[in-house]
């Protein structure tokens, strides 16, 4: 047992090496030592979701995950999922639907959707139930969710949502 | 309806593609070499004495930079909270207002869970909290008073000596002949209602960072809703001249209602005294202790009415649980009073409104500040007369609605600006047909029929909510043509949210004739403009566009007069389009760009250099937004749990700039009623504990808690603005506690619930079943009740 | 909020890890998933001296069923692990209990037996453990130990273990044929802490309950089973005790009042979700007979 811990973490197919605090938690290691600041700490007790990465490809709160918890695993972020077809598809029906305003939580609602959208059949999209259920791991105060839900659905019926011009 | 080239479009936004790669720039996010982080130690007690602080081991502790207690506050001010109404207003209702100091760490005495006792700087978060933990206070813990009633008792402990006693402020308004009115009526009721403590909780909490340099002044990154309030603020207890401090509020994670706190004063002021960049980033537990509390009122309302359900006069004696300070004089209680009247024609009324210090946290505006209660307070009297009268809830409510011709209608109660509160234009009566025809009301009240009979609990809800929208000092913008046709708007408005970087841009375009995609704005920065209210009270989109819309028609014929001057043509006739200026007959003569450059190059004419122009602009008094919300929903009688089936929210809010950006503001605003009404309390316990001090106990609205809402647009524009706009922010929030409320009776009916609290938790539900149960019977037995 | 100091071991084996609790003199703490852990080292509720992590340890991720039907899930199976192989397996209860815990995201981290471990009176897992007999094995410095769940929990947010045991597997007896299982709670809103849950499972002999078990979350300081409940029902015409049997459960329970929901309110609803809990459980059952 030692005051600081080596930790390899892969975020965003990146390896680092870091000596952390074992206190450390992930969510700060991402914003303060990587800058990663689409990550945002709204609760900080795994509630708001506004801190949601993608560990081992699962949404997680990265603030309710210590830094060498993570040892080894693979962490990405929204910054991590830019480009991705996916992603972009989700991105421009967000846009599209008006489903952000203050900004402050579409990182981690972004990331927590992704999930749930990405390798999906868009001839079977998920259902609203489906998609407000998986909603509930991120707080929204400004949008009502509504517009959110509604880009969701457009987002993976028109599955990488990627329509070349 | 108006519309332009872009205005009354659903413009997609314009800031969006920053927050959706997470690149927008929060004030956590802002970064400054060797920034120190500081945290705040509070009180744990809500009343007690201070004997003595011991920070020796804190000051030891590994990376500690200062720690900082009251005794090191010599070089400062003191916190005064604004308490005056403006003479207008003071003159005519003459209230009695009465002023306190407010330590900005506890000096002595704590009066608060939560208030600021020490404050400690260290290299980063985790040790400043260590050493947080470190810091010894010796307390003697006092009597708390945690209610209103308690806090008027003869016996009850004075809280601020300075005050005499614990009432802060008193204010009352008397229209016709409320006395004699209620004697004559048919029938009199009276009720009694509680709106418990609710928390504005954006999902960003606040957030401060200071530097200071000798020459430079301060420079303060805050999380505010108003840049040069908190300028002025900090300047005037921290000694520093105004133009010495830049206050600069980046992306905000919401708000919701606030202005200027302690950190905002405390953070720089440590800049300055450890001489390095300081910041705090608030923790939610922090926030939910500290931010944004709201609601807290007891109403004792009697009204007097007819056998058609009409108020014939209303009363209502109001007690606001201010908590330990009043940071915003009588806007809060002076709202509720100044709307409970809300669409109805009531002649006769008497309220007043009694703000009684306690130890919790402040009460402040949050969205809806004051009329969430007024909407709540009103719409279940109606709804109780209707069922009194076994009336039909909507036909109570047709008798009672201000008709379309009445317009523009005065309440006769004045405005807090001390003006008369003249609704400027609506047809309230349309609105409620167009929300109960959205819903099929008849349908659905044949659907319940059916329902009841298979044993399930179906009801629906009706509410009206008045918002006076656009309060407050003026708005400032500038508007300016680079050479290359970029337009910058720099507006003394604060974005967190609500789309001004798109809406301000279609006022913009339309006005000085140029494509939106040209437009950029800034704002939220006291280094852009001498001027700015800020963002409050559902008012930008009321003054900071017609600042926009001045500061470009300026710049417009500003052009206009330039390009005829450089071009030798006449000025009539010429228009501008798209950054193009064309004459009469459409011939291109020249662009705001090379305009712009014209001038760039020194060949300014007129003697005025720069395709620049400025304006403010602050509403005569406020315009008056409205709707009308009707909600169904199931109640499960075993649990008490409610699960919402549909809402509907009929609209007015003047010409309408955006109408996706006004539908965003009204479903994003009835959720947080939603919430107010079904979740969200601030609950504390008999020590004065706030036991709701997370989001697992603070339950905000998640995506399954609500139904697919529908808005409907009604568009009569304003009479005091020429753009015809009404603010929108607050509206959806406002009434929809008292829909959910009604609606949640109506579910039961004719077992009758009597709903006199908000939020209503299934617990509360369960309980007031077992009471209408209990009464049922009891009248069964022949007892009286109502 | 953020965590005290602390050291950190992720030992390879559970015998180290038990080694390092022992040598802490009870001032170590396990980890697994960390979702009922961390948020208490943020609020510095807790600020042990070591956090002693499991997640290097073989075979802990391992979700076996033997011939018996006997489920052995190991000690950083998550929940959404579990819900998954309930899901596919058809396990209804699992799966209606699963949903109850948070969201998707606490779900994907948060471990059953740390759940369990954690003895937190509301949490879902208790009553499904107890309704299928579960049974912990325990890890010390003196060896293994076998602990029915019932014996584990003995009071809010405390148990049995000592200081230096950890809980490496937890064995469910899945139900038999003819059986039907299920789950019901009443939180203030769905993924809320609960107020009062149930668990049941169902045994038919023809239209005649041959036997039940119950078992409840969030009406006593601990997790518990209802055994009014069960000897109400025990062989009662099935469709017809289900409500005098849920009315019993008012002398299995001793709920404790907090800000969620009072003792009055707790006692209120207990037999609404024993109700119906059996209801479905029933339903379950009769829907396999073979």
């Amino acid at each position: 047992m030692t005051e600081t811990v080596q930790v390899t973490l892969l975020v965003n197919g990146v390896e680092h090496a870091l000596a952390v605090e074992p206190r450390l938690i992930l969510a700060d290691v991402l914003r303060e030592r990587m800058e990663l600041h689409s990550i945002h700490l709204g609760c900080e007790e795994g509630i708001c979701g506004a801190c949601t990465v993608l560990l081992d490809g699962e949404p997680s709160t990265s603030c309710l995950i210590l830094a060498v918890q993570a040892e080894g695993r693979s962490i990405t972020t929204l910054e991590g999922l830019d480009g991705d077809p996916t992603m972009t598809g989700l991105q421009a029906a967000f846009h599209e639907n008006f489903a952000l305003q203050c900004g402050f939580c579409t990182p981690g609602v972004l990331v927590n959707l992704f999930s749930l959208l990405e390798d999906r059949d868009p001839s079977a999209p998920p259902s609203e139930v489906e998609v407000r259920t998986r909603l509930n791991g991120n707080l929204c105060r400004c949008t009502g969710y509504q517009s959110m839900v509604a880009a969701a659905m457009q987002a993976a019926r028109s599955g990488s949502g990627h329509e070349d011009p | 309806m108006r519309t332009g080239a872009v205005f009354g479009r659903p413009v997609l936004r314009r800031e969006d593609s920053r927050f959706l790669k997470g690149e927008g720039v929060y004030v956590p996010d802002v970064r400054l070499p060797d920034a120190a982080e500081a945290v705040v130690k509070r009180s744990p007690h809500a009343h007690a004495l201070i004997r003595h602080i011991d920070i020796s081991e804190a000051a030891a502790a590994p990376g500690v930079v200062a720690v900082i207690t009251a005794d090191d506050l010599t070089d400062t001010g003191v916190y005064r909270p604004y308490h005056k109404s403006p003479p207008a207003f003071a003159n005519l209702l003459q209230p009695l207002e009465k002023g306190h100091d407010v330590p900005l760490l506890a000096a002595g005495r704590v009066r608060r869970v939560g208030e600021p006792v020490a404050l400690v700087v260290a290299e980063d978060r985790y040790l400043a909290e260590d050493a947080a933990r470190l810091i010894r206070v010796d307390y003697e813990p006092l009597e708390p008073v945690l209610d209103p009633e308690a806090g008027l008792r003869p016996e009850a402990p004075v809280i601020h000596d300075e005050l005499g006693d614990n009432v802060q402020s008193r204010v009352g308004v008397v229209v016709g002949d409320p006395d004699g009115a209620m004697a004559a009526a048919d029938h009199t009721a009276r009720f009694g209602f509680t709106i418990r403590r609710q928390i504005g909780s954006p999902l960003g909490p606040r957030a401060v960072l200071a530097r200071f340099d000798p020459v430079e002044g301060l420079t303060v990154w805050s999380a505010t809703q108003m840049q040069h309030l908190a300028r002025k603020v900090i300047g005037g207890i921290l000694g520093v001249a105004e133009d010495r401090i830049r206050v600069i509020c980046p992306d905000m994670g919401g708000s919701f209602g606030g202005g200027v706190y302690y950190e905002d004063i405390l953070i720089p002021y440590l800049a300055r005294r450890v001489g390095r960049p300081v910041r705090w980033v608030e923790d939610r537990t922090e926030n939910l202790v500290n931010a944004r509390h709201a609601r807290d009122q007891v109403h004792d309302v009697e009204v007097g009415f007819d056998s058609r359900g009409r108020l014939l006069a209303l009363r209502d004696r109001i007690l606001v649980d201010m908590g330990i300070a009043n940071f915003y004089g009588l806007v809060v209680p002076y709202n509720t009073i100044s709307h409970l009247k809300s669409q109805y024609r009531i002649d006769n009324y008497e309220a007043a409104a009694t703000c009684v210090i306690t130890n919790k946290t402040p009460n402040a505006p949050a969205r809806g500040a004051g009329r969430v209660t007024a909407a709540f307070v009103i719409e279940r009297v109606l709804e109780r007369v209707a069922r009194r009268l076994d009336l039909d809830p909507a036909d109570v409510r047709r008798v009672n609605l201000i008709p379309a011709d009445a317009m523009p209608f005065d309440t006769g109660v004045p405005y807090r600006d001390g003006k008369p509160s003249v609704y400027d234009s609506g047809d309230f009566p349309a609105q409620l047909e167009m929300a109960l025809e959205a819903i099929d009301y008849q349908e659905f009240r044949a659907r319940q029929a059916r329902l009841r009979a298979e044993g399930r609990h179906v009801g629906i809800g009706i509410s009206a909510h008045m918002e006076g929208t656009g309060f407050g000092p003026p708005e400032s913008a500038i508007v300016r043509v680079d050479g290359s046709g970029a337009v910058t708007i720099l507006s003394g408005s604060n974005n967190h949210g609500q789309s001004h970087e798109t809406t301000l841009a279609q006022v913009c375009a339309d006005a000085l004739g140029v494509d939106i995609e040209t437009i950029s704005l800034r704002d939220g920065d006291t280094a852009l403009i001498r001027q700015g209210g800020g963002t409050f009270a559902s008012r930008t989109a009321v003054t900071g566009s017609m600042a926009v819309a001045g500061a470009a028609r300026k710049l417009r014929k500003k052009a206009i007069k330039m390009a005829a001057h450089l071009h030798g043509v006449e000025v009539d006739g010429l228009t501008v389009f798209g950054g193009v200026i064309r004459d009469g007959a459409g011939a291109r003569i020249t662009t705001l760009a090379e305009l712009a450059r014209t001038t760039g190059d020194g060949e300014c004419t007129g003697g005025r250099a720069g395709l620049e122009a400025m304006d403010s602009f602050a509403s005569p008094t406020v315009t008056w937004a409205s709707g009308t919300h009707v909600v169904t929903l199931e109640v499960d009688r075993d649990t008490g749990q409610v699960e919402l089936e549909r809402y509907v929210i009929a609209h007015d809010a003047g010409n309408i700039i955006n109408p996706a950006v006004v539908e965003g503001q009204i479903v994003g605003g009835v959720v947080h009623g939603i919430g107010n009404a079904l979740s969200e309390e601030a609950v504390y316990d008999e020590a004065g504990n706030l036991l709701s001090g997370s989001f697992v106990d603070y339950r905000l609205p998640r995506a399954i808690d609500v139904p697919p809402i529908e808005v409907h647009h009604q568009e009569f524009p304003s009479g005091l603005n020429d753009l015809g706009i009404k603010g929108c922010g607050e509206g959806g929030t406002v009434g929809a506690p008292a829909a959910i409320a009604n609606a949640v009776e109506d579910a039961l009916h004719p077992l009758d619930l009597r709903i006199t609290e908000m939020p209503l938790q299934p617990e509360k539900i369960l309980r007031y079943i077992r009471e209408a149960e209990a009464a049922s019977r009891g009248q069964a037995a022949g007892m009286e009740r109502w | 909020m953020k965590p005290p100091r602390f050291s950190y071991a992720a030992p390879a084996t559970v015998r180290e890890a038990t080694d390092l609790l022992d040598s802490s003199g009870g001032r170590a703490r396990v980890l697994a998933g960390g979702q009922s852990l961390i948020p208490m080292l943020r609020h510095r509720l807790l600020e042990p001296e070591a956090l002693i992590d499991l997640r290097r340890i073989d075979g802990l991720r391992d979700i076996c069923l033997d011939d018996a039907r006997r489920l052995r899930l190991g000690a950083m199976v998550t929940h959404h692990a579990l819900q998954r192989w309930a899901s596919d397996q058809g396990q209804d209860l699992l799966v209606d209990a699963a949903a109850h815990i948070g969201h998707h995201s606490v779900r994907a981290i948060g471990t059953v037996i740390g759940s369990l471990a954690h003895a937190d009176p509301s949490a879902e897992w208790g009553a499904v453990a107890l309704v299928l007999d579960g049974v912990c094995r325990v890890a010390g410095p003196g060896g293994e130990r076998e602990l029915g769940v019932e014996g584990l929990f003995t009071g809010p947010y405390s148990t049995s273990l000592a200081g230096s045991e950890i809980i490496t597997s937890l064995t469910l007896s899945l139900p038999p044929s003819c059986t039907g299982a299920a789950f019901s709670e009443v939180a203030p809103r769905p993924g809320d802490p609960a107020v009062a849950g149930a668990a049941a499972a169902v045994s038919l002999d023809g239209p005649c309950v041959e036997s039940a078990r119950v078992a409840l979350i969030g009406l006593a300081p601990t997790p518990c089973r209802a055994p009014s409940v069960e000897a109400a029902l025990s062989g009662s015409e099935a469709s017809v005790g289900i409500e005098a049997a849920a009315q019993a459960v008012e002398n299995d329970i001793a709920p404790i009042g907090d800000i969620h929901g009072s003792e009055e309110y707790r006692r209120r609803v207990a037999p609404v979700v024993v109700a119906r809990a059996l209801r479905s459980a029933l339903v379950r059952a009769e829907g396999d007979r073979p």
